[in-house]
């Protein structure tokens, strides 16, 4: 038999899927994402010599793995050697258990040059005790997972060929092939093939629909703006009873296990994301043709699915849906993802893959072993250490179960969170096989154990409580204990702590003669003074209940107020004047009795619908947030508190009462020193304040007016989300920084978070754990709680709740509903227990503290992306030029929302380079179309950003006309577009990838770049600018940006092209 | 089904403080909760509660206070 093929080198097209590895290679040629490796340990007798000759036989055999790349004018080229170069190198190392690993390891790192020669490496590592270790590495474009049995089948046959007649040529070892890839390669680009592929892309679009949305998974870490290649894996199995549901429902719907795989893989997604609308890929293996079985080489072909999760779907109807569609998908042929991307028009978007975001690999098949006689071979594990996309899912269903592993990104999951996806999709697909016509929604997403867990773990908050103990009681042993202690002061006035309990005393008398007792309420309009403290807790000694009043809200608003609460007495003059005489009345304390339910005081706050609200809190709730602050803040009587916030503004109590409960001092800011930074900082100084509570608006204005520092200030922060970069200027002062969360209708505060270094990233602080006596719960809207990790709402039960909102018995029964976690145990009345909903949304993090993810209503979606208002605000508020931010949407035109940026800067302008800033920070849609600055933010009463008052936005230019070039350069660059798109008439406004630009028209556009202006611009350089008067500016001021970054900006945005195909072991 | 469900159908609900609230009618009516023979819509739960829970003090209050219906 002659060798089969003897020709000189020939020079072929790549495949669709070649170019695409071809151009990641390009981009970033020390990446190492694409190799394919294995390792085998051959323990007995081994001829090297037959090896190597077997090796070579492969090579003769299958001319892909004697095949290299090279570029002619932007075009790549496959170079096919007519004879092999693939050698078997030697290392001496004899390495033992931990070197081989590290060697193993090394090799999967070591990347290929495809322009250098066939990118395949075979080596032979004798171990220290006898045997040896074969590495085969080949890059992806020479090979995929099909072919691995292929390979190992191969190479057996070479093998015992070569053992059986030592003299014999390597090149007739193996029978040649009929067809070779180069050819698959050839006919691919023939217009048979290409109108194949036109009709398959054709019905994929139709089957798919445009305007998929991203899959944005809740991550453990700020998605960095360039995706990174790093990955990791978890391994799991199947519990046989799920397997064999699994081929139960299978068989009874005429599928494969694929079909169930993929809806719980789906619906995991999901339900992880809050999304019913994403694709996932699917690798196929691509050969549908019976020459092409025998191939070695890069088949596979990735499927899109596009996720459509009704409301209401069960999972044997969603099976159904897969079904049809995989049915429609196989006729259809298959459409390479390149073009899918050109026709489906993603967004492009640096930190995340295009069209799909993660992957289901489904492996029929065991492993194809490698055999070879006279040796014992076992595949050794190669570490898995890049990630392709965000998650991929492998599933082998063989003879023996099913063994599943989760590839994930290390840049955005911890192992921990791959675990509970693992944990989710067992639960959740054992789940979905028990009971098919259960609603997605209501199928578990966590086993029962994993429920348990998320439920208790963070929420063990006891903290003993003496039913007995209420604020008075506190106050008056704090009174008894150091009479002669400063208790209060105000401007020029100071009280001890026996003649402000002795005052109150008084007080509470004249009061209780006027009818005040349990549970009446006794509004009080009073300025910042001495009179105030000392009025509000006479109302509490006579058993009473306060009403804030502030005299500067609209004097309706505190009409409504009083006409709804209708309080017994309206404190609203100063106490010499209003309750003349009472200063005559007994000093001693009252010592009327305490009920736990009733009232500490009620507060109006504003309602949705513009009506406000009274929150009733009673006495045991609030006695149990004194007593956790306390321990939580660690205060003590040397303690100095300055108290800045409006009494309307529920945080006030904590301002008044903790110091007096603690026997330390309340220092009270009058109105005019509340709002002028410079006095307040003067305070801090002369008072020795040791602890402050602010919103971050009213911590801003202190930064902003002063440069002091504060050493071991103990500053509370709460009311509104706290932004890293707040958090970070508030440490550069030396502060001891709390950040505190909670609802009016929670009493204050029910989760704290001690901020020891402000964290990565621009995200915001977290909002940390339950306070004590408090549970927080984060579930889905079946009231389910969700895995840590994910988004839900945020429910808060313990002592903390409010009794409800007085006189709204309906609207108290919607906010407040039953406790159903019997896990929360005797916490706020034990059974018959009630959980608040906070309507805010929040997710816990694997370490157990909550982030906080801005309120229900806040959420934003522009263009079919969800946005949260406080992600875009912390990446305007690291620019070192801004100094606040808002953003919110607008809808100018029905359905057609921006993204407005609302700014306070520096110098009163915009930064000129702000609009970088952002885009390095953010992906492409969370950037706000329309920025306007402002000379401040509008703020309510609270301290609060008032949203409601931020003036509607211009419109901006309208931007989708037609705009011819305008200068030299632009025309230029215009013409150049036109040959590369082959379309005529290009506005300089026009996105290249909306005119059917692609990647490879990219990287000719480059070429003709190079050769028309004679620059050398990075790719992804001309990928930011996808505009001709974009790209434009680019060549006329030639940044400086870093290659490095850009070529893993670009490897990200192409790596959803390449066919990520997990490469599992033959 | 959701909470939020147009389609969700509710009990009435009361705890041992008398004090009202929701609860939707396909899931167990957690411990410490009774149902009070009211059911449908959550308007007219909402409804039904606004009519009945005049005195919204708990139980345990309204009795220390010795003026317990």
């Amino acid at each position: 038999m002659q060798v089969a093929i003897n020709r000189t080198d020939w020079l072929a097209p790549l495949s669709l899927a070649q170019e695409r590895l071809w151009l990641l290679h390009r981009l970033n040629p020390t990446d190492a994402a694409y190799n394919l490796t294995r390792a085998f340990r051959l323990d007995g007798a081994l001829d090297t010599a037959a090896l190597e000759r077997a090796l070579g036989a492969l090579a003769w055999r299958h001319a892909i793995l004697r095949t290299w790349f090279e570029e002619r004018d932007g075009t790549p080229q496959q170079v096919v050697l007519s004879h092999p170069s693939l050698r078997l190198t030697r290392e001496d190392v004899q390495p033992d258990e931990a070197a081989l690993a590290a060697r193993i390891r090394e090799e999967t790192q070591r990347p290929f040059d495809l322009s250098a020669g066939p990118p395949i490496r075979a080596t032979l590592l004798p171990l220290a005790g006898g045997g040896a270790v074969l590495l085969l590495a080949m890059h992806h474009i020479l090979s995929d997972g099909p072919s691995n049995p292929i390979l190992a089948r191969d190479l057996m046959t070479a093998y015992v060929a070569a053992l059986a007649d030592p003299g014999v040529d390597p090149a007739v070892l193996l029978p040649p092939l009929a067809l070779q890839y180069a050819d698959h390669a050839r006919a691919q680009r023939g217009q048979a093939a290409q109108a194949r592929i036109e009709r398959a892309v054709e019905r994929a679009v139709e089957r798919l629909g445009t305007g998929i949305p991203v899959l944005e998974l809740p991550t453990d870490r700020p998605r960095p703006s360039v995706r990174g290649g790093a990955g990791a894996r978890v391994e799991f199995a199947l519990a046989d009873e799920t397997v064999s549901a699994l081929r139960g429902l299978a068989r009874a719907e005429a599928c494969t296990p694929f079909i169930p795989l993929l809806a719980a893989w789906q619906v995991l997604l999901g339900r992880w994301s809050g999304q019913d609308d994403f694709a996932v890929g699917v690798p196929d293996a691509g050969r549908n043709d019976e020459d092409l079985e025998p191939l070695v080489g890069f088949f596979v072909e990735t499927q899109v699915f596009r996720a459509r999760l009704t409301p209401g779907l069960t999972g044997r109807a969603l099976c159904r849906r897969l079904r049809t569609e995989a049915l429609a998908a196989l006729s259809d042929g298959a459409a390479p993802i390149e073009r899918l991307l050109e026709r489906l028009d993603p967004v492009r978007d640096g930190s995340r893959t295009p069209l799909f975001q993660t992957l289901l690999n489904l492996r029929m098949d065991a492993p194809a072993a490698l055999r070879l006689p006279g040796l014992t071979v076992t595949a050794l594990p190669v570490p898995e250490t890049t990630a392709k996309l965000d998650l991929a899912l492998d599933v082998a269903v063989g003879e023996a179960g099913a063994v599943c592993a989760i590839d994930y990104a290390t840049d955005l999951f911890d192992a921990a969170t791959a675990a509970r996806l693992a944990d989710g999709f067992r639960a959740l697909l054992a789940g979905m096989l028990a009971d098919p016509e259960a609603e997605l929604a209501d199928l578990p997403l966590m086993t029962p154990a994993a429920r348990a867990e998320e439920l208790t773990r963070w929420n063990d908050t006891a903290l003993a409580l003496d039913p007995a103990e209420d604020l008075v009681a506190m106050v008056e042993r704090a009174a008894a204990n150091l009479p002669d202690c400063v208790a209060l002061v105000c401007g020029e006035t100071a009280l001890t702590y026996r003649a402000l309990n002795e005052r109150a005393n008084r007080l509470a008398r004249w009061l209780a003669a006027r009818g005040v007792g349990a549970d009446s309420l006794v509004a009080v309009a009073l300025p910042r003074g001495v009179d105030l403290p000392v009025a509000l807790l006479a109302i509490q000694k006579a058993g009473g209940a306060y009403l804030p009043l502030d005299p500067d809200q609209p004097a309706a608003r505190n009409a409504h107020i009083l006409a709804h609460a209708r309080p017994v007495l309206v404190i609203d003059a100063p106490l010499a004047e209003f309750a003349a005489g009472y200063e005559e009345l007994a000093d001693g304390n009252l010592g009327r009795p305490v009920h736990p339910r009733q009232l500490a005081y009620t507060l109006y706050t504003s309602g949705s619908t513009g009506v406000p609200k009274g929150v009733q809190i009673d006495r045991q709730a609030f006695a149990s947030f004194l007593y956790a602050m306390q321990a939580q803040i660690g205060l003590v009587a040397d303690d100095r508190l300055l108290a800045v916030t409006t009494l309307g503004f529920d945080i006030a109590g904590l301002e008044l009462f903790l110091p007096l409960v603690a026997g330390a001092r309340v220092i009270l800011a009058t109105r005019e020193q509340a709002q002028d930074p410079q006095a307040l900082a003067g305070l801090i100084e002369r008072q020795g304040i040791t602890v402050l509570q602010a919103t971050p608006a009213t911590w801003r204005m202190l930064l902003d007016a002063t440069e002091q520092s504060w050493p071991g200030l103990r500053a509370v922060c709460g009311g509104e989300a706290l932004g890293v970069e707040l958090a970070r200027r508030l440490l550069e002062r030396g502060v001891r920084l709390l950040n505190v969360y909670g609802p009016t209708e929670t009493t204050v505060w029910s989760a704290a978070w001690p901020v020891e270094r402000a964290g990565d990233g621009d995200g915001t602080v977290p909002i940390g754990h339950a306070v004590a006596n408090n549970r927080l719960h984060i579930l889905d809207d079946r009231l389910e709680p969700v895995p840590s990790g994910v988004a839900g709402d945020l429910w808060i039960g313990g002592l903390g709740l409010a009794r409800g909102y007085g006189g709204q018995p309906a609207l108290t029964a919607a906010c407040f509903l039953p406790n159903p976690f019997p896990e929360d145990g005797a916490l706020g009345a034990g059974s018959g227990s009630r959980l608040y909903r906070t309507g805010d949304r929040a997710r816990r993090r694997t370490d157990g503290a909550i982030e906080f993810l801005g309120r229900r209503d806040h959420q934003m979606k522009i263009r079919g992306f969800r946005i949260e208002a406080a992600e875009v605000e912390a990446a305007l508020d690291s620019h070192p030029q801004v100094r606040h931010s808002v953003v919110a949407a607008h809808m100018p035109t029905a359905g057609d929302a921006l993204l407005c940026a609302y700014l306070v800067t520096d110098d009163g302008t915009e930064p000129p380079d702000l609009h970088a800033h952002l885009a390095a920070r953010l992906p492409a849609y969370m950037l706000p179309s329309v920025r306007v600055v402002l000379d401040r933010l509008p703020l309510n009463a609270n301290g609060k950003i008032d949203r409601k008052a931020l003036p509607p936005p211009d419109a901006p230019a309208a931007s989708d006309g037609f705009e011819p070039p305008a200068t030299d350069t632009e025309a230029r660059l215009a013409a150049l577009w036109e040959e590369v798109l082959e379309r005529p008439g290009l506005g300089v406004a026009d996105d290249f990838f909306r005119l059917g630009g692609h990647s490879l028209r990219l990287v000719r556009l480059q070429t003709r770049i190079r050769a028309a202006f004679g620059l050398d611009l990075p790719l992804a350089e001309l990928f930011r600018a996808p505009t001709v008067r974009a790209m434009a500016g680019v060549i006329d001021s030639r940044g400086s940006r870093d290659e490095a970054d850009d070529l893993a900006f670009m490897a990200g945005l192409l790596a959803g092209e390449g066919t990520a195909e997990p490469g599992g072991a033959p | 089904m959701s909470w939020d469900s147009p389609d969700t159908r509710f009990h009435v609900v009361v705890n041992d403080e008398e004090q009202y609230s929701i609860w939707p009618d396909h899931k167990p009516v957690p411990a410490g909760w009774r149902t009070v023979g009211v059911s449908g819509p959550k308007e007219d739960c909402l409804a039904h509660i606004e009519r009945v829970w005049t005195d919204m003090r708990p139980l345990s209050l309204r009795r220390a206070l010795g003026d317990a219906a």
